[in-house]
């Protein structure tokens, strides 16, 4: 597999959009994450066919900012912590070359709102929700 | 075993049965099922109790309550064979409701929409529910919000449990002794707020994105293991039509001010002390 060919995982996976955001859910965890318009977009498109490239594309044309591949290695990096990508394509993607914190120090102010964010929470059982 | 009593139940889609071997224990039972069940036809159930009492020579009798075929409690104190049977039952039907999603929240209604205080046990909620009401707000529940399909409120109004300083058991007490009124129809959610009770903390609201305020929301959800779809769904469409907020909370008195400040903003009236607008 070329190694800037990311591949979202699909199976055992329910999602949801919310507005412009998209709810997962893990059904192997019973981990529930959220993420943000940008982490979504890369994630609807990690496809198996498209680079690191397409997707930058495709992510700044669709947010409107200028072109950037250091957004979508962000995103690959918290999809990847969050085991959102086929593992054989965790294995050859690239580390992450900026963090969020030089992300938004790039892209300024205006461009924040763009910087793809991953978050989660556990689903609790019946008893863990009442107590 | 000879049963000498049983009953069977509904509530919310889901079939209870109860059988006892002590005709007395029953009437005790029926008082803590929950909240709006209906008598049923006796049937196969989705879940049976059976509650054997055993005498005992030497005192107080032994009583045992079975959750199906699993030991729930043994003791010779009825009321906390009770309390453990309130609860199973109640969780039971909250996690397998038929067509209702249970939140563990808080509700109250004011200017016809409904306020959601989700919580976890000792968090504070029920002391929020009480303060809100008694500033005129309407009573739904202290412990679950029950919501349709469409993501509205239902009335879950059964008494509200105060936990007494110092005490282990929980005392109930109906709202009218709070000089409140209890709602009775469904609600569209007006606001959600998530405000956890810490000492010394100042209030300092901050608004949830709505994906946010989903994943907040099904960390309470009875069901959200059993069924994560139909609750994405279901808290999808109430973080479309109210906004979620998150704050720590000091004193029940001030979270309960500001949380009507909040919601007679959102719905455009005014925030009068007394009783809310119908």
């Amino acid at each position: 597999m070329n190694q800037s060919i990311p591949k979202a995982r699909r199976q055992g996976l329910i999602s949801h959009e919310v507005g412009d955001e998209l709810l997962v859910y893990d059904s192997e965890n019973h981990e529930a994450k959220c993420l943000n318009r940008t982490a979504a977009l890369v994630w609807q498109n990690c496809d198996g066919q498209k680079s690191i490239s397409d997707l930058a594309h495709q992510v700044t044309e669709n947010l409107s900012i200028p072109f950037s591949e250091d957004i979508v290695h962000c995103a690959l990096d918290q999809l990847r912590e969050f085991h959102l990508l086929e593992p054989s394509s965790i294995l050859q993607h690239e580390k992450a070359r900026v963090s969020r914190r030089e992300l938004i120090r790039k892209l300024g102010q205006g461009g924040a709102v763009a910087i793809p964010l991953v978050t989660s929470m556990f689903a609790p059982t019946a008893v863990e929700a009442y107590d | 075993m000879d049963w000498t009593g049983s009953v069977s139940a509904t509530a919310y889609g889901v079939d209870i049965g109860v059988r006892v071997n002590d005709p007395g224990t029953l009437n005790s039972i029926l008082r803590h099922l929950p909240f709006g069940w209906k008598p049923s036809k006796p049937g196969v159930v989705d879940r049976l109790y059976s509650v054997l009492v055993i005498p005992s020579s030497r005192g107080r009798a032994h009583r045992l309550l079975y959750g199906d075929r699993v030991l729930l409690i043994g003791t010779v104190d009825l009321e906390e064979l009770l309390e453990v049977f309130e609860r199973d039952v109640q969780l039971y039907v909250a996690e397998h409701a038929r067509r209702r999603l249970f939140v563990h929240a808080g509700v109250v209604a004011w200017a016809g929409r409904a306020l959601i205080l989700p919580g976890r046990s000792q968090s504070g909620k029920t002391t929020l529910v009480s303060e809100l009401v008694r500033v005129g707000a309407l009573y739904y529940s202290d412990e679950y919000a029950v919501f349709d399909s469409d993501g509205r409120v239902h009335p879950f109004a059964q008494p509200l449990s105060v936990r007494e300083q110092g005490a282990v058991r929980k005392k109930k007490l109906s709202v009218a002794a709070l000089g409140g009124v209890s709602g009775r129809t469904s609600l569209p959610v007006g606001l959600v707020v998530l405000a956890k009770y810490e000492p010394g903390r100042r209030w300092s609201p901050r608004r949830l994105s709505p994906g946010q305020g989903v994943l907040e929301l099904l960390t309470h959800t009875f069901s959200a293991r059993r069924n994560p779809r139909a609750a994405f769904k279901v808290l999808g469409k109430i973080v479309a039509q109210a906004p979620v907020i998150k704050s720590p909370r000091a004193e029940a008195g001030e979270a309960a001010r500001r949380i009507i400040e909040l919601v007679a903003k959102i719905t455009g009236q005014a925030a009068p002390a007394g009783r809310a607008p119908e």
